[in-house]
């Protein structure tokens, strides 16, 4: 992306021509700073009712206990599927599970989400969205008084 | 058992649409990958062959791709993505080409055609893969793959292909306009959604498919201005599911006009359309583009509690 183009116009050099697309965040353009695309997975129907973030780059669903999203199904599967974020693209793979994993219905290997796609795992029923979230606050840097720029 | 996979890379017809409002079912034109064990079977070139082959380079990096790339016909949105099929310029890749010949030339020179002079600045010859072409015969094998061909109806001709190994049974029907062939056009032009009369031959090709892949690009409005195009509309695509009732069929070669509302109202079209007839054991889908599944007797999702 030409990184001129995201800049506010505001603080571009007199005499060029105005950009009016700024860098706001949106799902085709690089969020702000401080904001990260995740997808999430909201409950239909089903024997789970919490909300999944899918805030990592590889999240794990399943009956193990190791799962980063652990279902208490007896028809999930130990290690049932896995979702993974490359950029703004989530896939859902099917990890060989003996129920399987449906998108839209459809039993699938593997398939790329998009909003308003419905996900089973198990006997439970989600819908697949994705939006921005506030990123956590890096920690503070503490800088030693002395190499604080000098105000002279 | 060695389980047959499919995963859809292009299911838009025609040409590409890229946009937001064809996000779910895709943009790029007609590319589908099968595989079997170790066997490879590419079906077109359209411009989702692009995005396989970025896909390949990555899985093929420390050892050559070895595929059977077969054409349905060439159109250009089945050959478009030819030339920018990265693979095919590896030199340690193994691709053999199998297409009709035609008036104008074999597959390799029809391929090569779109290649040279003002339409593209890299020949063909500059792919450096070990590349053979290969005319269609009605029966051959690919590794443990059994391919049989037969004709569909389309303007200037397409090959529809059945793959059989391991039980499994694929059959692609991409760009045909069956009601160009049936026994009862008369009655079906007083009413656009009665049962078809199929031509004997067209229905034994595809019976018995685990899963069938066709050409579903028109609603019926859609097809009233379009007849004589080459694609079927939704009630010739329903009448012939209901004859060889497949374990799974997919819709494909979506309309460059439909966007994914459009497609998914399609859908939920055949599948109210094929309950009224009775065809309660097959799964319907529309054919999206990054969806990778088993064909097989479809797994039914479990009733959600």
């Amino acid at each position: 992306m030409d990184t001129e183009s995201t800049v506010p116009f505001t603080n571009r050099p007199s005499g060029h021509w105005p950009t009016v697309l700024s860098n706001r965040p949106s799902k085709f353009l690089r969020p702000a700073p401080g904001l990260t695309l995740i997808g999430v997975l909201s409950p239909l129907i089903g024997v789970e009712i919490d909300v999944i973030h899918l805030n990592q780059d590889t999240t794990n669903i399943g009956r193990d206990e190791t799962s980063a999203i652990r279902l208490r199904d007896q028809l999930v599967s130990r290690h049932h599927a896995r979702i993974t974020r490359d950029g703004d693209v989530f896939r859902i793979e099917d990890l060989g599970s003996i129920n399987g994993t449906f998108v839209d219905g459809v039993p699938v290997v593997s398939c790329q989400l998009h909003d308003g796609d419905t996900v089973q795992v198990g006997k439970s029923l989600y819908y697949f969205d994705r939006l921005y979230e506030r990123a956590p606050e890096p920690p503070p840097v503490e800088v030693p008084a002395e190499e604080w720029p000098s105000s002279a | 058992m060695t389980d047959m996979t499919v995963r859809f890379w292009g299911t838009r017809g025609s040409i590409p649409t890229p946009g937001r409002e064809m996000e779910k079912y895709g943009g790029n034109t007609t590319c589908l990958e099968v595989r079997c064990g170790e066997t490879i079977i590419v079906f077109d070139a359209g411009s989702g062959i692009r995005v396989m082959g970025q896909q390949w380079n990555k899985e093929f990096a420390e050892r050559p791709a070895e595929a059977a790339l077969l054409f349905t016909h060439l159109h250009w949105d089945h050959i478009q993505g030819f030339p920018f099929f990265a693979p095919a310029y590896d030199p340690r890749s193994r691709l053999t080409v199998y297409g009709e010949d035609r008036p104008g030339g074999d597959i390799r020179e029809q391929l090569s055609g779109q290649m040279q002079g003002a339409y593209f600045p890299i020949p063909l010859s500059f792919m450096q893969g070990d590349l053979r072409f290969e005319p269609i015969r009605r029966e051959f094998e690919i590794g443990q793959v059994k391919v049989r061909t037969f004709p569909l109806p389309h303007p200037g001709g397409c090959v529809g292909y059945r793959l059989e190994a391991n039980g499994a049974v694929f059959v692609l029907a991409t760009d045909c306009e069956l009601d160009q062939v049936i026994e009862n056009r008369e009655e079906i032009l007083a009413d656009p959604q009665a049962p078809r009369r199929f031509p004997a031959e067209l229905l034994e090709a595809m019976r018995g498919a685990t899963l069938v892949v066709i050409d579903a690009q028109y609603t019926d409005e859609q097809y009233q201005r379009c007849a004589g195009w080459g694609h079927n509309s939704l009630s010739s695509v329903v009448s012939f599911c209901a004859e060889i009732r497949p374990h799974i069929l997919a819709l494909t070669h979506h309309d460059p006009q439909s966007t994914d509302g459009h497609v998914t109202a399609m859908l939920l079209d055949a599948i109210e359309r094929l309950e009224v007839r009775g065809v309660h054991d097959t799964l319907v889908f529309a054919a999206r583009e990054g969806l990778t599944m088993k064909v097989a007797v479809p797994q039914r999702p479990l009733q959600p509690m």
